[in-house]
């Protein structure tokens, strides 16, 4: 389908005439870009603050002086703390806070950097999802596999109503080789253990793409993204690609009346089944005869994080995972849907979130 | 039966509403151009005989034709034909007699309408029955606006759309309709109306009464109305009358004309890539007639010979295209008088793009590999894709008189539309070693999809139009629709091995909305005075769908005022509903986008205009309308998901997003019209904003935020033989939303090959807010001429050359920021429709 797409843009562009177009009068001046994702995950809340660059200008960064930070936590001021660590002249300026937020916080930001406007937002930290019972299974056969997940909780008022799901995969690899000939007759082993990966490079070994809709609002199909952006070691790159290659969907959107319960099932993409289920060539356990060889075994280990998220999050990683896709909408013959910012005066984002964990689980077929 | 309830209080409050109003105007005198027709009927005991849509309830300001209205003694000392030439001077109605048959025909130039004939006579008095004319002064105007009670209303007659611009050998009706101020047309492939904010799917087109969901022909150069058969436009863009709903921007309200009742005569008209045939006349003289409209490409006939020279140099490198494209439309109209006070009218209409198209590649690559082995490779590739989209629509009308001052029609229809778009893909690759005697399959895969968009109407419609008195006009009315929306997706790839076949996708969805829509409406028009009138009107809707219900009261207002004979000015207020959403990912029109209904969650999009100016007849020929309008939008939406070509079908309310709009500016049109030349100047300053909350968190510019845009139009007869055309069209450029700050600036240099250091700035991108950047402005210049010339036997025979987009700017419809070679970031657009130069024969007879 997409490339019937570029095949119809790519007539109308080889057939076209460009002109190059004045866009300095167009573009604005330097602003604020902010960006402060707190949530109850974490002891710990970063807020980076940058003065933007105008592309029209970009031979000349600008860099980021003078800056001034007010939080306000339910009205009262919260002490923010400069991060000397990550600091630089032409990246963002870091600021933490220690404090636990629980559900319910009203958090107000202000900001501003010499020159330019001050920049304010807020965001209320979201009812946080009620334990959840999540049963993995696989359905379909053949190449039509899928696994999802069926999952039920009870309603709990006060939630936002918009989610992201994502998976986290653990993973232990066992990587042998071995040669062995004749003049030696002995068999030579090497056993490479891979570490764990779910310790530091935790969000980029989820097994994204993963599309559910619960309640009132889709979900948000790019936990990738959401962990990237939210996640305060790692740097957002809007326009970067994340990776939603997934087609999604969900069984039963929306609450069954009168029970008050939730179920929804969550699928993996079929291009994901192959990775998410065990390899056949993988899992052999005999001892090879060959002269020479090697073999890999992994296991995999699996467990489900459901995000609730406020109204910026949720419109900014929606955003996020449709900017991937929008290539198309960035030549302006499309709807856009890959922009988003609540911060009033500048740009970013103000969002916050909460989340909670399944038990881990195995996918055996 | 709670609905059942609200209607019966609202049919009651309608009914109470209308009491009241009819007894206020009873105060009021004014004649209407029926009125008088019904004095001459009783004085001469002449039949009338003329089709129901002649307009002949404009109000006659009853001077020089006392004897008529006042019914006194001594009326027949004019002739049976000077008083008829006097009724209908300049009311754009000729008369001819058939015994005691007066038959009334709208003649093709409209000259100005009754009330703004000035008649003055010698003593000063109006001419009563003893009066002798001793001399008269006729002064003429064709300011169309003025004298009527709406706002934002055009009406187009055949020959206004005719001596527009002939794009192809077609006159456009709404080519015509995009050069009138308020109105934005999209770029080339993005082509529609823009009205007063719109988003081009907002506008109600009927043709007939019918509505039309897709109207243009050729990516929107054409539209879907045949010039040949359409008797007038009316075209509204504020001040909507009760009688119209279920679109928020615009009305566009065509109807067709009734064949000649009595002599057959027709039009035929050859032109570089399509025809046009037109033909009408009696099937029983006088009773009943035909009009019949034809028009047709034959691109894809020309095109055979174009693909067989491109195919002839491309086959020898094993490639082969295909690419036909056609459209046809044709329009039948059935008219039977029944008897002076009933008649049927059956209309058809059947429209249809199609373009299929396609290549095919074999591909045989021979090479050696690493080791000695020579190998062959024979790969085919194939794509076809068929694109079709169309409408049709079929009316059964029956109009009814019960007295002069009250007629009915009742209209049985139905609509279809069809989009229809597939495609399929495949690739096969065979290989064999220089040592093997047959090719061995290694790989494939296909691709296949087809989807469809159907939309199924069926109206019944009954409307009255009532005049209590001859300074009131009510009308009233029901209409009962049942709308059937069916998009359908199927979808499958396949890829294939020598010992595989795998699946990789499989899509076969389908589903089937339906919407029950009834509407109850009335509108008054009440002459208060010489000077003031008003136009109270309301309508309610409700609409069913699914298990949700919505009631919609809409009311309508409109005022004029006139400040003197010369100058009106208007006021009106409307509120509209829209129940119907394009559900589509792309603005190109191509038919990829489906019509679905609003849903328990997708609610009626709404808006509320208030539109007033001033209309004004200057001497010398001039006319000026100034006017401005303010307009608010609720429940609209906008695709909100990840794009795609096709829109969701199951899941498509989760893929869009609510958001409001407003839309405000002004409008100023002057025109002059002296004989043999119209002049028309339209220019228009407008903003239209947006506040999606899921893109933004405060109000944006629309994409279609067109802040200026001037329409410059002029034709001159030069002799009857030798006439000419000319338009430009300017408006600001579209917004497209493109990245402008940057973050995290990181710097490469290196020495290039002149030993010159080369410095690149990169940045990761932000795009701050939609539509932030205006491309490049859209104008461009028509001109067209007409040779026109009588043959032998008296048929009028017109040579047209037209040239769209005389000086070929090449208008950008889309545009991209990127970093160029001197690490300077800048704007590229795109734009594709050059200068098109056509001309055209046509043979009237």
């Amino acid at each position: 389908m997409k490339r019937l797409t570029y095949i119809l843009l790519g007539v109308l562009l080889l057939s076209a005439c460009e002109m190059e177009f004045d866009i300095d009068r167009q573009m604005s001046d330097s602003m604020i870009y902010l960006r402060f994702a707190p949530s109850d995950r974490s002891d710990t809340s970063f807020l980076y603050i940058q003065a933007t660059t105008p592309l029209k200008d970009g031979k000349n960064p600008v860099s980021t002086d003078g800056e001034q930070v007010s939080v306000r936590l339910n009205g009262e001021m919260l002490a923010m703390t400069k991060s000397t660590g990550r600091s630089g002249a032409w990246t963002s300026q870091v600021y933490y806070t220690t404090r636990q937020f629980r559900q319910g916080d009203i958090i107000e930001v202000e900001a501003s950097i010499p020159g330019r406007e001050t920049v304010s937002s807020s965001t209320t930290i979201p009812a946080v999802i009620p334990e959840f019972r999540c049963t993995p299974r696989v359905e379909g056969t053949g190449v039509n596999r899928v696994l999802c997940f069926d999952i039920e909780y009870d309603n709990v008022p006060g939630c936002s109503g918009r989610y992201a799901a994502g998976v986290v995969r653990e993973r232990y690899q066992k990587y042998e080789s071995w040669y062995g000939n004749n003049m030696t007759g002995e068999d030579v082993w090497t056993v490479e253990d891979e570490s764990l990966m779910l310790s530091s490079d935790y969000p980029q070994s989820l097994d994204d793409n993963i599309l559910s809709s619960l309640g009132q609002e889709p979900m948000i199909i790019c936990p990738e993204a959401l962990n990237h952006s939210l996640d305060p070691t790692y740097p957002y790159i809007p326009g970067d690609a994340v990776s939603t290659n997934a087609m999604a969907w969900v069984d039963m959107p929306g609450r069954e009346p009168g029970t008050g319960r939730q179920q929804v099932r969550v699928y993996f993409d079929e291009d994901r089944i192959i990775e998410a289920l065990p390899h056949p060539g993988w899992d052999d356990s005999e001892i090879p005869t060959e002269a020479y060889g090697s073999r890999q075994t992994t296991i995999n280990r699996y467990k489900l994080v459901f995000y609730s998220l406020d109204e910026g999050a949720y419109n900014y990683m929606k955003a996020l995972s449709n900017s991937d896709y929008s290539d198309i909408s960035m030549l302006g013959i499309a709807p856009v849907s890959f922009t988003y910012t609540n911060i009033k005066g500048g740009t970013g984002v103000c969002g916050s979130y909460t989340a909670r964990e399944s038990e881990w689980f195995h996918i055996d077929q | 039966m709670e609905n059942f309830k609200l209607l019966r209080k609202a049919a009651g409050a309608l009914a109470l509403a209308l009491a009241l109003l009819s007894g206020t105007a009873a105060y009021s005198q004014t004649l209407s151009i029926r009125d008088c027709i019904a004095s001459v009927r009783d004085i001469y005991k002449v039949k009338f005989v003329y089709d129901a849509e002649l307009p002949l309830d404009v109000p006659y300001p009853g001077r020089g034709l006392g004897w008529v209205t006042d019914r006194k003694p001594g009326a027949e000392s004019l002739s049976l034909s000077e008083c008829l030439d006097r009724l209908f001077d300049g009311s754009g109605i000729e008369w001819s007699r058939k015994g005691k048959h007066i038959i009334l025909r709208q003649t093709g130039y409209v000259r100005p309408r009754p009330d703004t004939v000035e008649v003055t006579y010698a003593n000063g008095d109006f001419l009563t029955e003893a009066d002798t004319l001793d001399a008269s002064k006729v002064s003429t105007d064709r300011m169309k606006m003025a004298g009527r009670t709406q706002t934002g209303l055009q009406r187009l007659d055949a020959d206004r759309i005719r001596s527009g611009f002939a794009i192809f050998n077609s006159p456009d009706v709404i080519k015509t309709i995009q050069r009138l101020p308020g109105v934005a047309s999209g770029t080339e492939l993005l082509s529609g109306l823009y009205v007063h904010g719109g988003t081009g799917s907002d506008n109600l087109f009927l043709l007939d009464g019918v509505p039309l969901y897709s109207t243009s022909h050729l990516i929107g150069l054409f539209s879907s109305f045949n010039a040949d058969v359409v008797q007038d436009v009316d075209f509204y863009k504020s001040g909507f009358p009760a009688r119209y709903g279920g679109r928020l921007s615009s009305v566009v309200d065509v109807s067709t004309r009734e064949g000649d009742l009595y002599e057959w005569h027709g039009n035929f008209s050859i032109g570089l890539i399509d025809g046009r045939l037109q033909l009408e006349g009696p099937l029983v003289k006088g009773r009943t007639s035909i009009n019949f409209g034809l028009r047709r490409t034959w691109l894809d006939v020309i095109s055979v010979p174009a693909m067989l020279i491109v195919n002839r140099s491309s086959m020898k490198e094993g490639e082969k295209y295909k690419a036909h494209y056609a459209f046809w439309d044709m329009n039948l109209g059935i008219t039977h008088v029944i008897s002076d006070s009933d008649r049927l009218q059956f209309s058809f209409f059947n429209g249809m793009d199609r373009l299929p198209i396609g290549y095919t590649d074999y591909l045989t690559i021979t090479g050696k590999d690493d080791v000695t082995h020579i190998y062959k490779d024979k790969m085919y590739s194939r794509m076809s894709g068929n694109f079709a989209w169309g409408s049709t629509t079929a009316s059964l009308c029956w109009s009814h008189t019960f007295s002069n001052r009250l007629t009915s029609r009742t209209r049985l229809s139905y609509g279809r539309s069809d989009n229809r778009t597939g495609y399929s893909i495949e690739d096969w690759s065979w290989e064999k070693n220089d040592d093997e005697s047959e090719y061995r399959f290694t790989e494939g895969y296909l691709i296949d999809e087809d989807n469809r968009s159907v939309v199924n109407d069926f109206i019944l419609s009954s409307d009255f139009d009532w005049m209590p008195t001859s300074a009131q006009r009510i009308r009233f009315g029901a209409s009962l629709q049942h709308h059937i929306y069916f998009p359908d997706r199927v979808a499958g790839s396949w890829q294939t091995g020598p010992d595989m076949k795998k699946q990789l996708t499989d899509v076969n969805s389908s589903a089937t909305y339906r919407g029950e829509e009834f509407s109850l409406y009335a509108e008054d028009e009440i002459n208060i005075g010489e000077r003031l009138t008003l136009a109270p009107g309301l309508r309610y809707t409700l609409y069913r769908t699914g298990r949700k219900t919505y009631h919609s009261p809409e009311p309508r207002f409109a005022m004029r005022l006139g400040l003197g004979r010369d100058v009106d000015l208007k006021f009106s207020y409307t509120d509209m509903r829209q129940f119907v959403h394009l559900v589509r990912t792309l603005y190109l029109e191509i038919p990829t986008s489906s019509w679905l209904p609003c849903t328990e969650k997708m609610k009626p999009m709404h808006s509320r205009q208030i539109a007033g100016g001033v209309y004004a007849r200057l001497p010398y020929d001039l006319h000026l309308e100034v006017e401005g309008f303010w307009k608010t939008m609720s429940h609209i939406y906008e695709y909100s998901g990840h794009f795609s070509l096709y829109p969701p079908i199951e899941q498509w309310e989760s893929a869009f997003s609510e958001g409001r709009g407003r839309a405000y500016g002004a409008e100023i049109a002057l025109g002059w019209t002296p004989e043999n030349t119209d002049i028309s100047i339209a220019y228009t300053l407008s903003f239209s904003e947006r506040n999606f909350p899921e893109f933004y968190h405060d109000w944006y510019f629309d994409r279609n935020d067109f802040r200026n845009m001037l329409n410059i139009t002029a034709t001159h007869r030069f002799s009857n033989r030798f006439e000419i055309y000319g338009g430009w069209t300017y408006r600001t450029g579209t917004r497209v939303t493109l990245a402008e700050q940057g973050i995290d600036p990181s710097v490469s240099s290196w020495t290039d090959e002149s030993g010159k250091e080369v410095v690149r700035h990169y940045y990761n991108e932000l795009y701050t807010k939609p539509n932030n950047i205006r491309i490049p402005d859209y104008h461009r210049l028509d001109i067209g001429m007409n040779f026109k010339k009588l043959t032998k036997r008296g048929n009028e025979r017109t040579w047209n050359l037209s040239i769209y987009n005389a000086y070929c700017r090449m208008n950008p419809l889309l545009a991209t920021v990127s970093l160029n070679e001197n690490n300077e970031y800048v704007g590229t657009a795109y734009g594709g429709i050059p200068v098109i130069p056509t001309f055209s024969y046509s043979l009237k007879f």
